[in-house]
């Protein structure tokens, strides 16, 4: 995965020896910790069950939210770190802040255009850029409006893996040059299915926190299936409504906006790869 | 003038009124904030006690009372969030019950089997609503925290202690917010064009329309993206990326060892047999990560102007902080304290202990400055 990340954007800086392997395992190490910060619901499924596992439960949300911290720092740290290239640089500020303002105004349902620019910039200038797009839009959006709290990692994780997992796309679109409605409707499909996997996801820091009922509660130890079954009834109760509005507005705003958008985004990326010679 | 009024001169970047001084002498440090927040947060998360947990919550109300801004907005805010937490209890009653005491009995609604199959409704207990309310308590607490730590520290200084890895990113996050001028103003321009073209409706900074918002978008990204590769070759120019922290690799391998390992004690805690030491262990690690990072800011070579002073009253208010946190967790491990409020099997009213009262309370320290900066 890591790999994946490093090796991406035109003139990123290349590393040698040593260098490249504590990066690669760093972003490795970080993003696994991440990942299980946000998964432990379902890691702690076979843990022991019994009296003091159970006292157990309600520490988790801290334990894990400090952890999940701890590794954004340590990943975003690792992946702006070396001299990034300023033409880069410069354009994940404007797009940065530009995400930040679409998040400002609400459509229905709660739904915003946070995730349109993050989805396409990712898409086309590949994972690490879309990461710290998606990392970076959230930071500036929840600091504007002071909406600063312990949810803000684990948006940031989601958002940049939104941007990371576009940027992955990004790596058909050298074969979907000449297919472009195929494109379109690879990005309609990738954009309603995050439009449920972000809610799913954000669900997860204060599922285990929040929910005391019978079958949708959570606690160590509960077995696998179980807590599937729990997460889901929670879910299907609270967020799939929300959620399916999110995903509606991603899709309109893809159709609509999706085409021109991608096509000022190419022309620029295909400035930077310009290479003077004397 | 004397140099200690040169000084506070220089800090607060005004004349120093005597006034003015008075307020940067009980003005806390944005770090004790921070801590404050930690602090406040990590009790509300370590005990299910409703009782503490609206101590907590007082007190954080309390702050917010005293930094409550002109701006209204932030009052409904509050309110929703208490609502979205007391929402919380219907939600929990309907999704099953257990307990001894039954109140009432709920029609059942099964959800389709290619759904989950998960059944909704059915007995509600006493002792399930006793639960629900107060884990609702604990959620507007920690509403209420964060909103007091939002109103009440000034972001922006926050934002300089930043880790010095992290200086980067702060370089792109500055240049971003000052391009929104510039694309305030190409908007304008667009819309002036627009005018002249004979749209109308249009004003050059007026609301946009709908089908003047989506004309402009496109137009206005461009322009945007077009500014910013003009202010990279500026940026270039002045050797933007030579003053990057140069980092050592065995540096990055302490610390993502250490993330590891705090990372394997978390999971320790609720596997091993012996959850201190996994506890010790996974702070342990947190601590060494810490000091990786914030050490990295002595080779950075970046400038720090207007630094913030970490007066008498700072270091009385992280100290509350640190003793409250301090006085929970060691009542957390010894399992005294009543700190934990588990109804079942039968519904009971929750303990009260007066250490843990008293540590709850102490979060109330931030406003002792606040209260000596105030005039009589």
């Amino acid at each position: 995965m890591a790999s994946a990340i490093a090796v991406d954007v035109p003139g990123a800086p290349v590393r040698t020896g040593p260098h490249r392997l504590a990066s690669s395992l760093t972003l490795c190490v970080a993003s696994a910790v991440g990942l299980v910060a946000f998964l432990y619901p379902f890691l702690l499924a076979n843990a022991p069950d019994g009296g003091a596992n159970a006292a157990h439960s309600g520490d988790a949300p801290l334990i894990f939210g400090a952890l999940i911290s701890l590794s954004a720092i340590l990943f975003l740290i690792e992946l702006s770190s070396g001299a990034m290239n300023a033409k880069l640089a410069s354009t994940l500020a404007v797009l940065a802040v530009a995400a930040a303002v679409l998040r400002v105004p609400r459509l229905p349902a709660g739904a915003t255009a946070f995730f349109l620019l993050i989805m396409l910039a990712g898409y086309v200038f590949g994972p690490r850029f879309g990461f710290l797009l998606g990392a970076l839009a959230l930071f500036v959006s929840s600091f504007v409006s002071g909406g600063f709290g312990p949810w803000v990692p684990f948006q940031m994780f989601a958002s940049g893996w939104l941007g990371l997992t576009s940027g992955w796309l990004g790596a058909l679109r050298p074969r979907l040059a000449r297919h472009r409605r195929a494109e379109i409707v690879l990005l309609l499909c990738f954009g309603a299915l995050w439009g449920f996997a972000f809610g799913a996801l954000m669900n997860l820091w204060f599922w285990p926190y929040v929910a005391t009922g019978d079958a949708t509660s959570w606690r160590p130890g509960l077995g696998l299936v179980a807590t599937v079954r729990h997460y889901w009834a929670f879910y299907l109760l609270t967020s799939a409504g929300w959620d399916a509005w999110g995903a509606i507005a991603n899709v309109a705003l893809l159709a609509v906006a999706g085409r021109p958008i991608l096509s000022v985004l190419t022309r620029f990326r295909a400035r930077f790869q310009v290479d003077w010679s004397p | 003038m004397e140099r200690a009024d040169v000084v506070s001169t220089a800090r607060a970047g005004v004349a120093a009124t005597p006034q003015r001084r008075a307020e940067e002498e009980f003005r806390l440090h944005p770090l004790v904030w921070a801590c404050w927040f930690v602090a406040a947060l990590s009790v509300v998360f370590l005990t299910s006690n409703p009782l503490y947990a609206a101590l907590v919550g007082l007190a954080a109300l309390c702050q917010y009372a005293a930094h409550r801004p002109d701006d209204r907005r932030l009052d409904y805010v509050l309110v929703i969030g208490a609502l979205f937490a007391l929402a919380t209890i219907p939600l929990n009653l309907i999704s099953g019950s257990s307990g001894a005491t039954q109140l009432v009995e709920l029609p059942t609604l099964t959800v389709p089997h290619w759904l989950g199959g998960v059944r909704f409704g059915g007995p509600v207990t006493a002792e399930s609503l006793a639960y629900a309310a107060s884990q609702a308590v604990r959620l507007s607490a920690v509403f209420v925290v964060v909103w007091a730590f939002n109103v009440s520290v000034d972001h922006f200084r926050l934002l300089k202690y930043a880790p010095a890895g992290l200086a980067q990113l702060g370089v792109i996050l500055s240049v971003g917010i000052l391009l929104v001028p510039s694309a305030i103003d190409s908007l304008a321009t667009m819309q002036e064009a627009r005018i002249t073209r004979g749209h109308r409706g249009a004003r050059p900074y007026g609301p946009a329309g709908l089908t003047a918002l989506v004309a402009l978008a496109i137009p206005l990204l461009r322009e945007s993206l077009e500014r910013s590769v003009q202010r990279a070759e500026s940026l270039d120019a002045r050797g933007f990326g030579r003053l990057a922290l140069v980092r050592r690799p065995y540096e990055s391998l302490i610390a993502v060892g250490a993330l590891a390992v705090a990372a394997g004690g978390a999971f320790a805690y609720f596997y091993a047999p012996m959850p201190g030491v996994a506890v010790l262990v996974a702070l342990a690690g947190m601590a060494v990560l810490l000091i990786i990072v914030v050490g990295q800011r002595r080779r950075s070579g970046t400038v720090r102007l207007r630094t913030d002073r970490f007066g008498r009253a700072d270091v009385l208010v992280v100290a509350a902080c640190v003793a409250s946190l301090a006085i929970i967790a060691a009542l957390r491990v010894t399992g005294a304290g009543s700190l934990v409020f588990l109804p079942f099997p039968r519904a009971s009213v929750p303990g009260f202990d007066a250490l843990a009262a008293l540590a709850c309370t102490l979060l109330l320290a931030p406003l002792g400055p606040e209260l000596l900066r105030r005039p009589a």
